[in-house]
């Protein structure tokens, strides 16, 4: 495998009921770019992503993470190998306060069990002070730090569809999927979002991005996958992308 | 040099005074009860020092069942089975063959334990379908203590079970067994504390939330939930081998669906989420029949069954349990809490403070 | 070995007997899951009040046995709607865990109530046909042949409830869409309480058909059992319900009768048989026996 290359998928195919809803899906995720996957409703985002992270197993293909296979892998060890996503439905932890949810994001990489936890060892303490102060500085990032100890519940929408996103880079991921993360969003939080995920990419950090915002996929993505009814029907840079007759008419049929 | 070493201890003082809050404005009042209790009179004060005895005991499993159910979100109808191991192992194992007390009480706890391991697998089951197993479980329990007539004595139970007695220590007197109860208590309730303010109780709370995200988050959920639903069955068994011991007898019928259903009572009346509130839960199961069956010797001529409180314990419980569930769904501690930041925090805002951001930065990054 | 083959027979006549019994039951916890995703923890209850309610009105009340019943059916199935709307009505929405404990709460004042009110171990409720009848190897009484008919024409009716009138559309609808059943003007909690008061009946009848004895405490064995059969219909439609039904029912008595007869273990053990199936279909085959089935979502 090339060495620039952190994600390749092959072939990979899920049916719900003999529909598909991914049909031989193939393509590569150059590290560090960020890559958009768009689409009509109903085109296998979601179940592409959803397939990536172990919440479904797929029927035939795989894909592989940096020469490990994490197809069949179990959702909860994805974080542990640097994958790690956002949902499409903002799924916080609403009970939480929004500095509790991000500390759940630094889960793997810290240790400490139930005995060490329930007798508060001064080794517990000390990680205890590490993971407040990691996710501090990712509240930061994202500007939620005067709202730490809010109910991540009581939070705007917008600021709720960050907190995930800093949540999710808590776990310190080498590859993060959004999936639609600007859905929901106003212009000027959209715009601020693209400033962030720059930001992110420019760490370092490959994103794999599903999304229904033109304006944002074409300012800040290197690179368009294009899926309809599940099957990838253009691939390229958004200006080629752009003007790809297929691509042109999956839309409009979607649209009538 | 005096000056930093003072101002350490401060720091400290303010560290512990933060977090065990709760413990240090309770504890003192639960372990002086007995002096508390004293000036009401002394069949009022035994009495009180009696049923505190078994608030304790019931304390120890609803803190474990919390867990469980308030915090991890998995709902348990049969928890009364790992009392009822717990009292069964030590009790036989105690009249049998002369087994110390804090032996068997171990080895039940232990057993419990296992037995909540072998029956991890159900935790794969959601919402009403976990419930329904949960309730076979105590159900199957139930009909083993009252089948295994050999092991358990069947309907007539196991009697003369020797007191508790701690390396040769004997515990007899009702206050020295308090003070063991509750010393034990209190500091199972602390361990339990420290354990939801950490990383695991992050993770539990996490998952209860939402499942799918606390998984990606690396959340191994099927192994959380073995080992808080282990951890709730081990508490349970340590209350029931106690239990046994101060009890001094035990049957089929102390362990049946009812007790289930009381520590889930207890659990959800009292607050879910809420250490103390398995306390609070706890107080209202063991005192309500007494207070109860005080009003109709207050009240005079009443027909008989209201003399006796039994009669229409589950009127009381059932009536308890729905109106809860309609009124207060998060229980009397934490609706009560909840009740309270709302006002404080409704009163911020008339003054014109942003409560956000009159917190100071030290504060915020060190805590609560 | 040989005695228990020859019982086997009379096993299977009492079998079909509790059958009718947790078919009844069965259908009562499917109606109301898949029209109103609760599962009603207080159903078995319907089964001891009905019982108990035939009871007193012919026994204390001295009423002819038509009319006792035709009672206490009435009078369960207004239980059904009371608890429907004192219970379930102000819950809706509030998750699956508060709905389990308010059943259960429900369940727990019934029976409390029912305990005031029939103190006793054991109510003996009138036999609709007194007598024994006799089969080469087996015998049962002439109740066993109502319990049949009752549940061979209730089964039938829900049937044609379910498929054929706009009553059972309704509640077709609301099992797979509620949004859109409102959406298209069914009034989803007249629905519900349909569903409730159907359950209610179907309870009650339950109940008058596993006499011949009642007490307050009846329905918690009989609404384990109900939901084990349930379950494996997979808590959806009749034909569901009666599989399950017959499953348990035959299940628990044969195994029951090798269990004592061949193993020597004691006749108690005979509750635990339905408790264990129940533990092993939910976590082997969840979705039931027949068809997709029902699983919930996280």
């Amino acid at each position: 495998m090339e060495n620039d290359v952190i994600l390749s998928v092959e072939s990979l195919t899920k049916a719900f009921g003999g529909l598909y809803a991914l049909k031989d899906v193939t393509f590569l995720v150059k590290k560090g770019a960020i890559k958009a996957v768009i689409g009509p409703n109903g085109a296998g985002k979601t179940t592409l992503f959803d397939v990536l992270t172990g919440l479904q197993p797929p029927d035939r293909g795989r894909a592989v993470f940096l020469d490990r296979e994490i197809t069949c892998m179990p959702a909860h060890q994805l974080a542990g190998i640097g994958i790690s996503r956002t949902f499409q439905t903002v799924r916080i932890f609403p009970g939480m306060t929004v500095l509790e949810n991000v500390m759940v994001g630094l889960h793997h990489r810290t240790g400490c069990g139930f005995l060490k936890a329930a007798l508060k060892l001064p080794s517990e303490r000390k990680e205890e002070k590490f993971i407040r102060e990691e996710a501090f500085s990712y509240l930061e990032m994202v500007g939620l730090e005067l709202m730490a100890h809010f109910p991540a519940g009581s939070l705007p929408f917008g600021r709720q569809r960050l907190l995930e996103l800093a949540r999710a880079l808590a776990s310190r991921p080498k590859l993060l999927l959004l999936d639609e993360p600007a859905s929901g969003l106003n212009t000027y939080e959209t715009e601020e979002l693209g400033e962030i995920l720059r930001e992110i990419a420019g760490q370092g950090i490959t994103i794999l991005l599903v999304e229904h915002d033109m304006g944002l996929v074409m300012r800040i993505s290197h690179e368009v996958l294009v899926l309809d009814y599940g099957e990838v029907i253009a691939e390229g840079t958004p200006l080629e992308v752009k003007d790809d007759p297929r691509v042109i008419e999956a839309y409009l049929g979607s649209e009538i | 040099m005096v000056k930093r070493g003072f101002l350490a201890t401060r720091g400290i003082a303010r560290r512990v005074w933060r977090n065990y809050k709760a413990f240090l404005l309770f504890s003192p009042f639960v372990l002086l009860l007995p002096l508390w209790a004293e000036p009401l009179g002394r069949s009022i004060s035994l009495n009180i020092v009696y049923l505190m005895r078994m608030v304790g005991i019931f304390t120890l499993t609803a803190v474990g069942l919390n867990l469980l159910m308030g915090y991890a979100g998995q709902a348990s109808l049969g928890h009364g089975a790992f009392m009822g191991i717990g009292a069964y192992v030590s009790a036989i194992l105690s009249t049998r063959w002369g087994w110390p007390a804090w032996a068997g009480i171990l080895l039940g706890t232990l057993l419990a334990a296992f037995v909540g391991y072998l029956l991890a697998p159900i935790l794969r089951l959601r919402g009403h379908y976990l419930a329904m197993a949960t309730l076979g479980v105590g159900i199957a329990a139930f009909i083993f203590f009252r089948e295994m007539t050999g092991l358990t004595g069947g309907n007539v139970g196991i009697r003369e079970i020797p007191k508790l007695n701690l390396f040769g220590l004997e515990i007899s007197s009702k206050k020295a067994e308090f003070y063991f109860v509750w010393l034990l208590v209190i500091l199972v309730l602390l361990l339990c504390q420290n354990l939801v303010r950490s990383r695991v109780g992050r993770a539990i709370r996490a998952f209860h939330q939402s499942e799918v995200a606390a998984r990606i988050m690396g959340v191994d959920v099927a192994s959380y939930k073995m080992k808080v639903f282990m951890l709730s069955a081990a508490l349970g068994g340590l209350a029931g081998g106690i239990y046994s011991h101060l009890q001094g007898y035990i049957n089929p019928s102390q362990f049946s669906v009812m007790l289930s259903i009381q520590l889930v009572v207890m659990v959800v009346v009292g607050g879910m989420e809420s250490i103390w509130g398995s306390v609070a839960g706890a107080s209202l199961v063991v005192f309500l029949p007494s207070l109860v069956e005080a009003l109709p010797k207050w009240m005079g001529n009443v027909p008989a069954w209201v003399r006796q409180y039994s009669n229409y314990e589950g009127l009381v419980f059932g009536a308890i349990l729905v109106l809860t569930m309609i009124f207060l769904p998060k229980g009397i501690t934490t609706s009560t809490v909840e009740f309270y930041r709302r006002k404080t925090r409704k009163a911020a805002e008339l003054m014109g403070e942003e409560e956000p951001v009159s917190i100071p930065e030290e504060e915020v990054r060190n805590g609560k | 070995m040989g005695a228990f083959f020859s019982n086997l027979p009379q096993y299977l006549v009492n079998g079909i007997g509790s059958s009718c019994v947790y078919i009844l039951m069965a259908m009562g916890f499917s109606l109301v899951y898949s029209s109103t995703g609760i599962i009603n923890f207080a159903q078995g209850e319907f089964a001891a009040i009905s019982a108990l309610v035939a009871y007193t009105l012919s026994m204390d009340l001295g009423l002819p046995l038509l009319l006792a019943v035709a009672g206490a059916l009435a009078l369960t199935g207004f239980v059904g709607l009371l608890l429907e709307r004192a219970v379930i009505r102000p819950l809706q929405g509030k998750g699956t865990l508060t709905a389990i404990i308010a059943t259960i709460g429900a369940s727990i004042f019934l029976k409390a109530g029912a305990r005031i009110i029939w103190p006793e171990e054991a109510y003996k409720v009138p036999e609709f046909t007194q007598g024994q009848l006799n089969l080469p190897k087996a015998s049962f009484n002439a109740q066993l042949l109502w319990m049949l008919g009752l549940t061979a024409f209730t089964v039938a009716a829900m049937y044609l409830l379910m498929n054929g009138t706009k009553l059972g559309k309704g509640l077709r609808a609301c099992a797979i869409n509620p949004e859109a059943a409102r959406l298209v003007g069914i009034d989803v909690s007249l629905m519900s309480m349909a569903a409730f008061a159907i359950a209610a009946l179907l309870g009650g009848l339950a109940g008058l058909v596993s006499a011949p004895f009642a007490n307050y405490g009846m329905g918690l064995y009989l609404g384990i059992k109900g939901f084990t059969a349930a379950v494996i219909g997979g808590l959806g439609d009749v034909y569901g319900a009666v599989l399950g039904g017959i499953t348990v029912g035959l299940l628990e008595e044969v195994v029951a009768g090798f269990l004592s007869v061949v193993l020597g273990v004691s006749s108690g053990y005979k509750d635990a048989v339905a408790v264990i199936l129940l533990i092993s279909v939910l976590l082997f085959r969840p979705q039931g026996l027949v068809g997709k089935g029902l699983v919930e979502k996280v």
